[in-house]
């Protein structure tokens, strides 16, 4: 592949490997199943970003500033819901 | 909380911030959070289904089954069936019967502030949820009891029609956040990979 060819072939072949338009399949009027979504991460806000590392990281971020207070469960609490899950079972 | 909300314009579409920020400083009512199962698109991330089948492996490594209400993880775009051969399920408990259970084990004002963090949504493995369907106390989704469960089952679900709520716009924006901070947090500066 010249370079000339390969600067145009590889970004549309890299759009059609990830990019797919966004369809639905609608088998009735009320049931409608997303069908064909991009498969980046960026696709579901529309976003052009350079990579999705960062996308990530704005999550996080953002997740941060929402629940500051987050924390995982202590050892006594994780044991506490475990031991509520399982009594389900009974 | 969350100051100048235009540096997340990448992750939350302009239109969709002023709602996201005005729900967010009602924490902790998370009224705004669920919805009726959405009228028109069948298969949502997130969307909860009633008497949905489930499997967890004790210590033992013995299998245990049981129906719960459960909490779809999986990406919207993974749903149809073309993509789909398992589906990714969390399962629902009611929140008021936790409490009983933990009652014996703590003081009142533990279990106030225990049942307070928890309504607050600040427990990363728990995604408390408000009154939907059976769970007039709330209900907690626990994220750190996923089971795989085939997408047939998933689909008959559905035509059972066992689709109980569907998140809202915020209320999905929101149960990203879940999951990151559950998922996907910063390691530990300790941890060195090689």
């Amino acid at each position: 592949m010249t370079p000339t060819i390969q600067a145009i072939a590889v970004p549309v072949l890299l759009n059609l490997a990830y990019v797919q338009p966004m369809t639905l399949d609608s088998s009735t009027a009320m049931s409608i199943v997303m069908k064909g979504c991009e498969s980046r991460p960026t696709a579901m806000f529309n976003a052009q970003r350079p990579n999705s590392a960062t996308l990530a990281l704005d999550w996080l971020e953002f997740g941060t500033a929402a629940l500051p207070n987050a924390q995982p469960l202590t050892a006594e609490e994780r044991a506490s819901i475990n031991d509520f899950f399982w009594s389900q079972f009974q | 909380m969350i100051g100048d909300f235009s540096r997340y314009a990448t992750i939350i579409p302009e239109e969709h911030q002023p709602a996201l920020q005005r729900n967010l400083t009602r924490i902790p009512d998370f009224s705004w959070l669920l919805s009726e199962p959405h009228p028109s698109l069948e298969r949502l991330q997130g969307d909860l289904i009633k008497k949905f089948p489930t499997v967890f492996l004790d210590d033992s490594a013995t299998p245990r089954s049981r129906d719960f209400t459960v909490m779809l993880l999986n990406n919207t775009c993974d749903l149809p069936d073309e993509r789909l051969d398992f589906v990714t399920a969390a399962p629902v408990v009611d929140f008021q019967k936790y409490l009983e259970f933990e009652r014996p084990r703590r003081t009142a004002e533990s279990l106030r502030a225990y049942a307070d963090s928890i309504r607050r949504n600040d427990k990363t493995e728990l995604l408390y949820l408000p009154k939907f369907d059976e769970f007039e106390n709330g209900a907690l989704v626990l994220l750190h009891m996923v089971c795989s469960v085939s997408a047939r089952v998933y689909k008959r679900a559905l035509t059972a029609q066992k689709r109980i709520a569907s998140f809202t716009q915020t209320g999905f924006y929101f149960s990203l956040i879940k999951l990151t901070t559950h998922i996907a947090r910063a390691e530990a500066t300790e941890v060195v990979r090689s």
